[in-house]
């Protein structure tokens, strides 16, 4: 074992306490986490990947369906549809969903709203 | 040149790195996922140590190579993740041999170490696309440090024999 070495451990030791400072205490962390993604699909392919996060506000944003334009709303981590130019506006009933595995579809519009993400439990009967 | 003297002994190293690797990730049990002594390593830094930068990542890469073969992990995820931190481990450790002169085997060992677990979390994070990985920044430093503390002091203990051991005369005296 040289000084260098010595100086080296001491280097390393004191660069993983800084990350680990970083990392574990900034806040910013805390959303890292509880992020999930948002995958909008028309007719099987992507048309809009949303992020939700708790510390983001409410918004709402126009995608196009087959038959016309879905009004899709967000809230902290919650997303839905909020109007769809269907008729029997199944997908506007299945309200809010906010669990990674959870999806809305709308099948005359073609379109498919799944929060990414392994869902925690096999499946959920209503 | 060709020096067959050298091919076999490269060879060697080799397949001692790929059997270290294999034995090392068959027997012992990780306390934490992820984190292993790394004792395959040895054979690389010898590489760097007796010849330089191209024998010693050749060693290092055949051995990725064929320990996934072995493993059956070629091109999966994880075969990934031991390349990456090979390549980094090996560059760090042959500049730290070749072009400083304050650093004896423990400390080139320790840095490749770190290096490794770096360049592996770095590719984890591209594969999966996930920051999250970043989590795992703080462990992966501090583990380093006894794993290449364990590699570099075996290897020098092993350099230190090698005048009474005929094989290692081999390997030394080329």
């Amino acid at each position: 074992m040289t000084l260098g070495d010595r100086l080296l451990i001491v280097a390393i030791l004191i660069s993983s306490a800084i990350a680990a400072l970083f990392i574990y205490l900034k806040p910013f962390n805390k959303e890292l986490i509880n992020e999930q993604t948002v995958i909008i699909s028309c007719k099987g392919a992507v048309i809009k990947k949303v992020t939700l996060s708790e510390k983001r506000h409410g918004k709402t944003f126009n995608v196009m369906g087959r038959i016309g334009l879905v009004t899709v709303e967000t809230l902290g981590k919650q997303i839905r549809i909020q109007e769809a130019p269907c008729h029997d506006r199944l997908c506007i009933r299945q309200g809010w969903i906010s669990r990674p595995g959870q999806s809305i579809v709308c099948m005359p519009s073609e379109l498919l709203i799944t929060i990414e993400g392994n869902s925690p439990v096999d499946a959920v009967t209503r | 040149m060709l020096d067959s003297r050298r091919v076999v002994y490269i060879s060697l190293m080799i397949a001692m790195g790929s059997a270290i690797h294999l034995i090392e990730g068959a027997l012992l049990p990780l306390p934490i996922p992820g984190i292993k002594p790394g004792l395959a390593n040895i054979v690389t830094l010898l590489a760097l140590y007796l010849y330089g930068l191209k024998e010693g990542m050749l060693v290092a890469l055949m051995r990725v190579l064929i320990g996934s073969f072995i493993g059956g992990i070629f091109l999966s995820p994880g075969f990934f993740l031991a390349l990456s931190g090979s390549i980094a481990s090996t560059l760090i450790m042959a500049f730290l041999l070749r072009q400083t002169k304050c650093f004896s085997m423990v400390g080139v060992s320790i840095a490749g170490a770190v290096a490794h677990n770096t360049g592996q979390l770095i590719a984890a994070a591209i594969i999966l696309e996930n920051r999250a990985v970043i989590f795992y920044l703080p462990i992966l430093l501090i583990t380093g440090i006894p794993a290449g503390f364990l590699t570099g002091y075996l290897l020098q203990c092993l350099l230190k024999r090698s005048d009474s051991s005929t094989i290692l005369n081999g390997f030394i005296r080329r």
